[in-house]
């Protein structure tokens, strides 16, 4: 048997962990090893030593056990816990209310980049977008266009009247 | 309910005195060690149901009866205290056994706490293992760690600070 095992045996053995049985066996082959048995008996003296050096003190007096009443379940605590709850719903709702705000952005709109062809190959959005300034200019022109035609516009009625 | 408070004051009769002088190494003092032993008991009865789920009773009071003691150093800023306080002395001097209390206060806490709730205590290794929370392999470790480096001392004095070689 390796050294380092034995010793760490005759550390148990000293310290009273080791099973009756393991000790009963250990015993037996220190019996008829004196060299380890030398060993043991150091490791056991110097155990002894460590206990002696450790007394149990004195017994203290025990007091009389003053055991307070169980108390009760704190409704704070339950409260708490559905307040947590109900901000982790409203923290995961606002993440995916903002994450398919972003998922759903044009495509483009904040990483492309300008570039050179931009102008031949793409149709001016001031004519197609929804709302820009150019559009509202002409809506408007093409408003007082058509109010100046009315103005002009003359009914058949109109025409026979004058010509009276 | 009425049973389980009969089994924590029977706990209490069984391990209070063994935990009363743990506490009162740990505290230093007898008054606080005392309020630390109701505490643990009352926090025992609140914790009723693992204590009854724990593999030895004595072992869990124990851990934490010591995790209320930390605490309670912790506040009085007590942190630096040494675990193993040397015990007044009565019987006749011996020089190994000073130079075994000087070795045994050099020890690294874990060590030392192991050690004492060996030795002092006479909590078996799983005991330990439960009381400190910790593999018992690890308790098993701690405690080879300890006698190792004690016999070293023994048989090296010269390992020891200059002002305890003058004494031995």
């Amino acid at each position: 048997m390796k050294q380092e095992i034995l010793e760490r045996l005759f550390m148990d053995r000293a310290l009273g962990g080791l099973t009756p049985d393991v000790a009963a066996l250990l015993d037996a082959y220190l019996e008829k090893d004196p060299e380890q048995s030398r060993q043991f008996e150091s490791i056991d003296d110097c155990v002894r030593l460590a206990a002696r050096a450790c007394p149990k003190p004195p017994a203290l007096k025990l007091p009389p056990l003053k055991l307070v009443p169980m108390p009760a379940p704190r409704p704070v605590r339950t409260e708490f816990r559905a307040g947590l709850r109900i901000l982790e719903m409203a923290a995961a709702f606002v993440l995916g209310i903002g994450l398919s705000f972003w998922g759903l952005r044009p495509a483009g709109t904040a990483t492309m980049k300008p570039q050179s062809t931009f102008a031949t190959t793409v149709e001016p959005s001031s004519q197609s977008a929804f709302w820009s300034m150019n559009r509202a200019i002409n809506i408007r022109s093409s408003s007082e266009s058509t109010q100046s035609r009315r103005v002009t516009w003359e009914t058949l009625m109109h025409k026979t009247q004058s010509m009276n | 309910m009425d049973d389980t408070r009969q089994w924590i004051e029977a706990l209490y009769l069984e391990s209070g005195p063994q935990l009363l002088i743990f506490l009162k190494q740990r505290v230093g003092d007898v008054a606080s060690a005392e309020d630390l032993l109701q505490e643990t008991f009352a926090a025992a009865l609140r914790q009723a149901d693992r204590l009854r789920s724990a593999s030895s009773p004595r072992a869990y009071l124990f851990g934490m009866a010591r995790n209320l003691a930390a605490t309670a150093s912790r506040k009085a800023w007590r942190r630096n205290q040494p675990l193993f306080i040397p015990e007044p002395q009565q019987e006749p001097q011996d020089p190994r056994l000073e130079l075994l209390r000087e070795a045994m206060t050099r020890l690294k806490p874990e060590f030392q706490e192991a050690l004492e709730l060996r030795l002092r205590h006479e909590l078996s290794y799983e005991e330990i293992a439960e009381a400190i929370n910790v593999p018992i392999g690890t308790v098993r470790s701690r405690l080879h760690h300890a006698v190792r480096q004690l016999r070293q001392d023994l048989c090296d004095p010269d390992r020891l600070p200059a002002s305890r070689k003058e004494d031995v």
